[in-house]
C-alpha cells in the first residue's frame, strides 16, 4: 500500500515538476540574473515538496508553496551573496570597477531590472515570465494584490522607457 | 485583460530570462537530490535514535547511581539477616542465654543497657583492667575451637541469595575466645555488623559511642573483651581475654585497654 502511495506521490510531484520547473527557473533567473542559482533554488523547493508531499498535497495551491520556497531560498542566497560581497569588498584593496560594458539593449534592460527593488523585480519576473496572475504573484510574495499592482506599475514604467528606446534604435537601424 | 499586459515587455523579459532549462537533465538532477535528501534524513533519524538511546542509557545509569548508593540499605538488610542468624545460633544455647543475646542483637537503640549496665558508663570504660593483664586470643588455642561450632558468620547472607552490596566502608573482624565481632565504619561512626558468640558464651555490647564499640563474651569461667575504636577513617581493635571464677564480676574492670592497646588497623 505504501509502495503504491509512494508511486502516486512521485508521479504527482513529477507532473508538477515537468509542468512548472522551466517557467519558474526562467522567472527567477530574471529576478536574480543567474540561471544556475535560480535552478538550484527551484530544485531545492521541489526536493522539499517531495519530502513533505503528504502534507503539501492537501494545500490549495501546492505549486504556490513550491514557488514561495524557491523565492525564499533565492532571498537567502541573495543575503549570503550580499554578505560575501561586503566581505570581499572589505578585503579588496581597490573597489571593483564595472568591467562589463553595458551598452547593448539587453544589458540596459538587465541594468534597469537590477536597479529595481527585489520585491518589485520578483513581481515583474513572475508576472511577465512565469505568466502568473496578480493574485498568484501576491500569494507568492505574501503581499496584497494592490502592492503587486504597485510593483508592476513602477517596474513596467522604468522598463518600458528602455524597451521603447530600444525599439526606436532597432527601428532606426 | 490586465492593465499591465505588455507583449513587448513580456517578450523582452522572456529573452533576458534565457532559454528553458533542459527538462530531462533537470529532472534527473532533481531525482538525485531527492535521493540524497532522503538518505540525509534517514541518517539524521538514525543519529537521533542513537542519541536518544545513549541519553536514555545515561539516564538509567544516573538513576542507578542512587540505587548503588542505597546499598547502605542493603547493609541494613544484611544486618537484619545477621541478627536473625545470630538469634538462630543462640537458640542452641540455654534459654536464658538466647533471650539475652536476642535482646542484645535486636537493639541498636540502647536495649543492651539492660544486659550490660556497667559498660554504658563512660567512667568505667576508661578504667584500666583491674583483674589481670590482657591475654591474646591466640594464646588460648583450646578455647578458640569453640567458635567454629557456631557455623554462622556474616557471609551467610551472601549464600542465601542476597545481593552483596558494594560497601566502600571499611570493616574489621576481631576474633576472641568468646566469639567473633565484625564492625564497619559508616562515615565516622562504628557500627556492629555481626556478633557471633562461641558455645557457652553470652554476648554483651556497648555501641553507644560513635567511635567506640565494646563487646564482651562471658562464660562461667572466661571473659573476652573486644574493643573497636576508630580514628582517621581506620578501625582499630583490641582483644583481651580474662579467666575468672566469678561470673558476676566480668564487667568490673575489663574495659579500658582498647584505647592504648589499639593498633591493629587496616
Amino acid at each position: 500500500m505504501s509502495e503504491v502511495a509512494e508511486v502516486r506521490v512521485v508521479e504527482t510531484v513529477d507532473s508538477l515538476f515537468r509542468a512548472h520547473y522551466g517557467r519558474l527557473v526562467r522567472a527567477l533567473t530574471l529576478a536574480c540574473n543567474d540561471q544556475e542559482i535560480a535552478a538550484d533554488a527551484v530544485q531545492e523547493a521541489f526536493v522539499k515538496a517531495h519530502l513533505h508531499w503528504r502534507r503539501i498535497q492537501h494545500y490549495d495551491d501546492p505549486v504556490g508553496w513550491i514557488r514561495r520556497v524557491a523565492i525564499n531560498r533565492l532571498r537567502d542566497d541573495h543575503r549570503r551573496q550580499s554578505r560575501k560581497g561586503i566581505a570581499l569588498e572589505r578585503l579588496a584593496s581597490e573597489p571593483q570597477t564595472q568591467s562589463v560594458e553595458q551598452n547593448d539593449f539587453d544589458s540596459d534592460v538587465q541594468a534597469i531590472l537590477d536597479q529595481l527593488p527585489r520585491q518589485q523585480r520578483i513581481a515583474v519576473a513572475l508576472f511577465y515570465v512565469d505568466e502568473l496572475s496578480i493574485a498568484e504573484v501576491a500569494a507568492a510574495l505574501k503581499v496584497s494584490e494592490g502592492a503587486v499592482k504597485s510593483y508592476l506599475h513602477q517596474g513596467r514604467a522604468r522598463l518600458r522607457s528602455v524597451v521603447a528606446s530600444g525599439e526606436e534604435v532597432h527601428s532606426d537601424e | 485583460m490586465s492593465d499591465f499586459h505588455d507583449p513587448e515587455l513580456r517578450q523582452q523579459l522572456g529573452r533576458l530570462s534565457g532559454p528553458y532549462p533542459g527538462e530531462n537533465e533537470a529532472f534527473a538532477t532533481w531525482q538525485r537530490r531527492v535521493g540524497q535528501a532522503r538518505r540525509r534524513r534517514a541518517m539524521m533519524f538514525t543519529t537521533g535514535a542513537a542519541m536518544t538511546a545513549i541519553i536514555a542509557a545515561v539516564a538509567v545509569a544516573a538513576l542507578q547511581g542512587p540505587h548503588g548508593h542505597s546499598l547502605k540499605s542493603g547493609d541494613r538488610t544484611e544486618s537484619t539477616l545477621v541478627t536473625t542468624t545470630t538469634h538462630v545460633t543462640t537458640t542452641e544455647k540455654p534459654d536464658t542465654t538466647a533471650t539475652t543475646v536476642a535482646e542484645t542483637e535486636a537493639s541498636d537503640d540502647g536495649l543492651g543497657d539492660d544486659a550490660a549496665p556497667a559498660i554504658s558508663d563512660p567512667a568505667v570504660d576508661n578504667r584500666p583492667p583491674a583483674t589481670e593483664a590482657p591475654t591474646s586470643a591466640s594464646q588460648i588455642p583450646a578455647t578458640t575451637t569453640h567458635k567454629s561450632s557456631s557455623g554462622t558468620s556474616s557471609s551467610q547472607p551472601q549464600t542465601t541469595g542476597t545481593t552483596q552490596p558494594k560497601s566502600p566502608s571499611p570493616r574489621k573482624t576481631e576474633t576472641s575466645v568468646g566469639g567473633t565481632v565484625t564492625v564497619k565504619l559508616d562515615g565516622n561512626r562504628l557500627e556492629i555488623v555481626d556478633i557471633e558468640a562461641a558455645e557457652g558464651f553470652d554476648a554483651h555490647k556497648n555501641d553507644h559511642y560513635r567511635s567506640r564499640i565494646d563487646v564482651t563474651f562471658t562464660s562461667h569461667n572466661h571473659t573476652s573483651y573486644i574493643t573497636f575504636t576508630t580514628s582517621d577513617g581506620k578501625i582499630y581493635s583490641s582483644t583481651h581475654e580474662s579467666d575468672t571464677t566469678v561470673p558476676g564480676d566480668n564487667f568490673g574492670g575489663g574495659w579500658g585497654g582498647g584505647g592504648g592497646g589499639g593498633g591493629g588497623g587496616d
